[in-house]
C-alpha cells in the first residue's frame, strides 16, 4: 500500500463533478464534428436496438453484409437451384421449360419488380441512416439554439431590470432636486433653448388650433401636448434609441380621439405624456425616459408621476 | 428500545458534512452509546444459500457477518441445499454441517424453479393487474421453496434468541419473518427495482424487530416504499479484512502488467454494467489516446471484447485480488444496481479512488459522502472523470486517502460488529424488560 499526500483531504467530489458537468456543457455548446454527430446518432440507434434486446452489433452487421438482409435479384435468379450437385441440371430443365411457363404467366414483370425492390431496400437503408444523422444534427442545433435563447432571455431580463433601476434613480434624483426648468446643453447653434422651444411649439400649436377650430383652453393645452412628441421624436432620432417606439405612439396619439379622451379620463397627458411636459415639470423634453413610456397607461402614469 | 438517544459519535468522525452514515431525523436508531459488554446470544442467520463457493453479494455478506458474530455469540446458519440461485437445485447434503467454525443447517428445496412458470408469474405481477395472492405465488415460484426450513423456524423458535434474515425478496425471509416477527432482524439488501414496491413487502418491512440497512439510500428507499420509519434500524453494511501486505508490484510481475490500469472486480455481466463499460472504455481510448488498460477480475457471464487495453484475468486468489487493487490506478464500478458494493469499500480501504456509475444511488451517495470517488451518468461524464483521474495523481491520492478514512470510520470489522452487537443488546434489553409471554398450551399453563 502506498502513502498518499495530504492534499486530498480538501477534495470536494461534488465540486469536481459540477466542474465536469460545466465543462461538458461548454463543449456541447460548441460545434460538433461530422464524426461526433455520427457517433451520437449511432449511440441513439444502439440504445433503440438494445432496448429491443437486439445484438448491439446489429447495425454494423446490417451494413457490412448486404446479402444477409437484402436479396439479389436478376433475371437468372428464378431459375437458380440451391442443390449443389444437381443444381445445374435443375437450372437447365427450368430454363428449357421456360417457354411452357410463359404460356401460363409472364414472369418478366415479377423479375423487374423484385430487382427494383432490392435496389429500393438498399436506398432506404442509406436514407434512414442519413435521416438519423440529420435528426441528430437538428437536435443538437436545437439544443444550442435553446441555450442561446435562454442566454438572450437572461440578458433581456437584465436590461429590463437595469432600465427600471435607472428610471427609479432618475425619479428619485428629480424628486430631491428643486423643480425648476433645467436648460439642456445646446446641441446645435440653430436650435432654440428647450423652454423656448416648448413655448414656441405650444404657441404654434395653439395658434393653429385656434385658427382651425375654436376650442376651450383645456383642449388646446392637450392638443399642444399631443403635438410635442414630433419634436421630441426628432430629438430622439438623433439619439437613435426610442425612435420607433415613440413614432408608433405618436401615430396612435394622432389617430383617434378615443384614445385622447381615455388619457384625459386617466388624467395623463397626451402623446408624449409626462415625458415631454417640460414646461410643467421642469424636466427637459425628450430627455426623460422614465416618463416617456411606450404605452398609454405607462404614459399616463409617467405623467402623474411628474 | 433505546430511541431518540444520542447516536454513536464514532460514526460521524472525519466527515466534513454530516456523518457518513448518519441517522436520519425521525428514525428509530438502535446504535446508542458505547459498545456494550456482549452477552452471548443464540443467533440464527437465515439465508437463501451459504458457502464460500457461493458467489452473491448478500450471501457473502451473511457469511462474513455470521463468522464475525460467532466470536461473541452462539451462531447457527439456516439455509437451503442450493448453490445456484436460478435453479435452486439441491446440490448439497441436507443436515448439519460446519463451515469456518460456524454450524450450518441445510434444508432441501422442495422443488427447483420452473423458469416458465416463474416467467409467467413475473409477467403478471410486474406488468399487469394482480392480487396479493399472485405476489405470493410469484414469491413461491422464485424460490428457494423450502417448507422444511420454515417448519424448523416455527418449531425451534425457542432455541434461538434472534433470527437474522438476509435478502427480503426470497421465500424464506417473507414467511420466516411472518412466523417469528418478534425475534426477527432483517438485512434487506434491497436494490432499486420493481420488487421493492410489491404490496406483500410493504407489510413485511413493518414486521421485524429491527432492520439493518446497507446504506442510507437503501433505507430511504425502503422507508418511502413501505413507510416503516417506526421500525428501529441502523445503517451498518459489512466489513472487510484488509491484508497487511498487498503487493501491487508482485501482481504486476506475475500477470505481466506493464502499463497503468483501471480495475474492475466482480461478475463480468451485462447486468453489472460491463457492456456499457466496454463501450465507454473503447471510446475513451479512441478519443483520448489513453494508455490506461482495463483489467477485469471475476466470473464471466458475457464475452469480453478482444480489444487493445482490455484484459480479462478470471478468478484470482485473495492475495492476487488484493495485489491487483494495490497496483491499480483506480477501481471502476459500472453497475447500476448495488445495495452495497463490497469491492468499492475494499478499494477505499486500500486507498484507491473509485469511478462509479452515478445512476446507482448507493454508489453515488457513498462517493459524495466519502469524497473518495467520482461518478458518471453518461459517456461524457465517464470520459471527463476518467481523464481527470488518469492525469491527476494528486487527485487520485487525495480521493484514495478520503476513501481510506471513510472505510476505517464505517466499514472496519470492529465498527460493524459493534453496531450489530449494540442492536442485539438493545433488543435483548428491551425483551428482558418486558413481562414474560404467557405460555401456550394447556399443560404448559397447568404446570407453570
Amino acid at each position: 500500500m502506498s502513502t498518499f499526500s495530504a492534499k486530498g483531504t480538501d477534495i470536494d467530489v461534488e465540486a469536481i463533478m459540477a466542474n465536469i458537468r460545466r465543462k461538458i456543457e461548454e463543449k456541447r455548446k460548441g460545434l460538433y464534428t461530422e464524426d461526433e454527430v455520427r457517433e451520437i446518432a449511432e449511440m441513439k440507434l444502439d440504445a433503440v436496438l438494445e432496448a429491443s434486446e437486439f445484438n448491439s452489433d446489429f447495425v454494423a452487421a446490417f451494413r457490412a453484409r448486404d446479402e444477409k438482409w437484402n436479396y439479389r435479384f436478376d433475371p437468372e435468379t428464378i431459375y437458380a437451384s440451391s442443390h449443389a450437385g444437381g443444381g445445374g441440371l435443375i437450372r437447365a430443365a427450368r430454363r428449357l421449360l421456360n417457354p411452357v411457363l410463359k404460356l401460363f404467366f409472364n414472369p418478366n414483370p415479377v423479375i423487374s419488380a423484385l430487382s427494383r425492390q432490392a435496389d429500393l431496400n438498399r436506398y432506404y437503408v442509406l436514407l434512414l441512416h442519413n435521416m438519423a444523422q440529420e435528426l441528430t444534427r437538428a437536435n443538437l442545433e436545437l439544443t444550442n439554439l435553446k441555450a442561446r435563447l435562454r442566454t438572450l432571455g437572461i440578458r433581456v431580463d437584465f436590461q429590463g431590470k437595469r432600465e427600471k433601476t435607472m428610471e427609479q434613480v432618475v425619479l428619485e434624483r428629480e424628486s430631491r432636486e428643486p423643480r425648476e426648468p433645467r436648460p439642456l446643453p445646446p446641441r446645435s447653434s440653430d436650435r432654440p433653448e428647450p423652454s423656448e422651444r416648448q413655448e414656441r411649439g405650444e404657441r404654434t400649436e395653439r395658434s393653429s388650433e385656434r385658427g382651425e377650430r375654436d376650442r376651450g383652453s383645456e383642449r388646446r393645452d392637450r392638443g399642444a401636448s399631443s403635438e410635442r412628441p414630433e419634436r421630441g421624436d426628432r430629438a430622439d432620432r438623433d439619439r437613435g434609441e426610442r425612435g420607433d417606439r415613440e413614432r408608433g405612439e405618436r401615430d396612435g396619439g394622432r389617430r383617434g380621439r378615443g384614445r385622447r379622451s381615455f388619457r384625459r379620463r386617466r388624467g395623463g397627458g397626451g402623446g408624449g405624456g409626462g415625458s415631454n411636459r417640460g414646461d410643467s415639470s421642469g424636466r427637459p423634453p425628450g430627455g426623460n425616459r422614465s416618463g416617456g413610456g411606450s404605452s398609454g397607461p405607462r404614459e399616463g402614469s409617467g405623467g402623474n408621476r411628474s | 428500545m433505546a430511541t431518540g438517544v444520542e447516536t454513536d459519535r464514532t460514526l460521524a468522525h472525519g466527515s466534513r458534512e454530516s456523518g457518513p452514515e448518519a441517522p436520519a431525523p425521525g428514525s428509530q436508531e438502535l446504535v446508542a452509546g458505547p459498545i456494550p459488554n456482549v452477552r452471548p446470544l443464540r443467533l440464527a442467520f437465515v439465508v437463501q444459500r451459504y458457502g464460500e463457493d457461493v458467489n452473491g453479494g448478500a450471501e457473502a455478506h451473511c457469511r462474513l457477518v455470521a463468522e464475525h458474530l460467532a466470536r461473541a455469540h452462539r451462531v447457527e446458519v439456516l439455509t437451503s441445499c442450493a448453490r445456484d440461485y436460478i435453479t435452486w437445485k439441491n446440490e448439497r447434503a441436507p443436515g448439519l454441517d460446519k463451515m469456518n467454525g460456524v454450524p450450518v443447517r441445510r434444508f432441501k428445496v422442495k422443488r427447483p424453479r420452473d423458469p416458465d412458470r416463474f416467467g409467467r408469474c413475473s409477467q403478471k405481477v410486474f406488468l399487469g393487474k394482480h392480487r396479493p395472492e399472485d405476489e405470493l405465488l410469484w414469491l413461491e415460484e422464485q424460490g428457494p421453496f423450502s417448507p422444511a426450513l420454515l417448519r424448523h423456524i416455527r418449531r425451534r423458535e425457542n432455541d434461538y434468541d434472534y433470527f437474522i434474515f438476509f435478502s427480503y425478496r426470497y421465500y424464506h425471509s417473507y414467511h420466516g419473518i411472518k412466523a417469528v416477527p418478534r425475534k426477527s432482524i432483517l438485512v434487506p439488501t434491497a436494490e432499486r427495482d420493481e420488487v421493492v414496491s410489491l404490496g406483500i413487502f410493504r407489510d413485511l418491512f413493518r414486521l421485524p424487530r429491527a432492520i439493518v440497512y446497507n446504506s442510507i439510500e437503501e433505507r430511504a428507499m425502503i422507508w418511502s416504499a413501505s413507510g416503516n420509519r417506526s421500525v428501529p434500524g441502523d445503517v451498518v453494511g459489512v466489513g472487510s479484512e484488509l491484508p497487511a501486505n498487498a503487493d501491487g508490484d508482485a501482481f504486476r510481475r506475475k500477470f505481466e502488467v506493464a502499463r497503468p490500469y483501471t480495475l474492475f472486480v466482480g461478475r463480468v455481466d451485462p447486468n453489472k454494467g460491463c457492456r456499457t463499460l466496454f463501450h465507454y472504455f473503447r471510446r475513451y481510448r479512441e478519443e483520448t489516446g489513453s494508455a490506461l488498460d482495463l483489467l477485469l477480475v471475476g466470473g464471466k457471464q458475457m464475452e469480453v471484447p478482444a480489444e487493445p487495453g482490455v484484459r480479462y484475468l478470471g478468478f484470482l486468489s485473495e492475495q492476487d485480488k488484493w495485489g491487483a487493487l494495490a497496483g491499480a490506478e483506480l477501481l471502476v464500478m459500472p453497475s447500476e444496481l448495488e445495495s452495497l458494493s463490497m469491492v468499492t469499500l475494499e478499494a477505499w480501504g486500500m486507498g484507491k479512488p473509485v469511478l462509479a456509475n452515478g445512476k446507482c444511488e448507493v454508489l453515488r451517495g457513498q462517493c459524495r459522502r466519502s469524497h473518495a470517488g467520482l461518478y458518471f451518468d453518461d459517456y461524457y461524464e465517464f470520459r471527463e472523470a476518467l481523464s481527470l483521474l488518469e492525469q491527476n495523481p494528486d487527485l487520485r491520492a487525495g480521493l484514495g486517502e478520503n476513501g481510506r478514512r471513510f472505510y476505517h470510520q464505517n466499514y472496519r470489522w470492529d465498527v460493524v460488529e459493534g453496531k450489530y452487537n449494540r442492536i442485539l443488546e438493545t433488543l435483548s434489553r428491551d425483551d428482558r424488560a418486558l413481562p414474560p409471554a404467557p405460555k401456550t398450551g394447556f399443560f404448559a399453563r397447568l404446570f407453570s
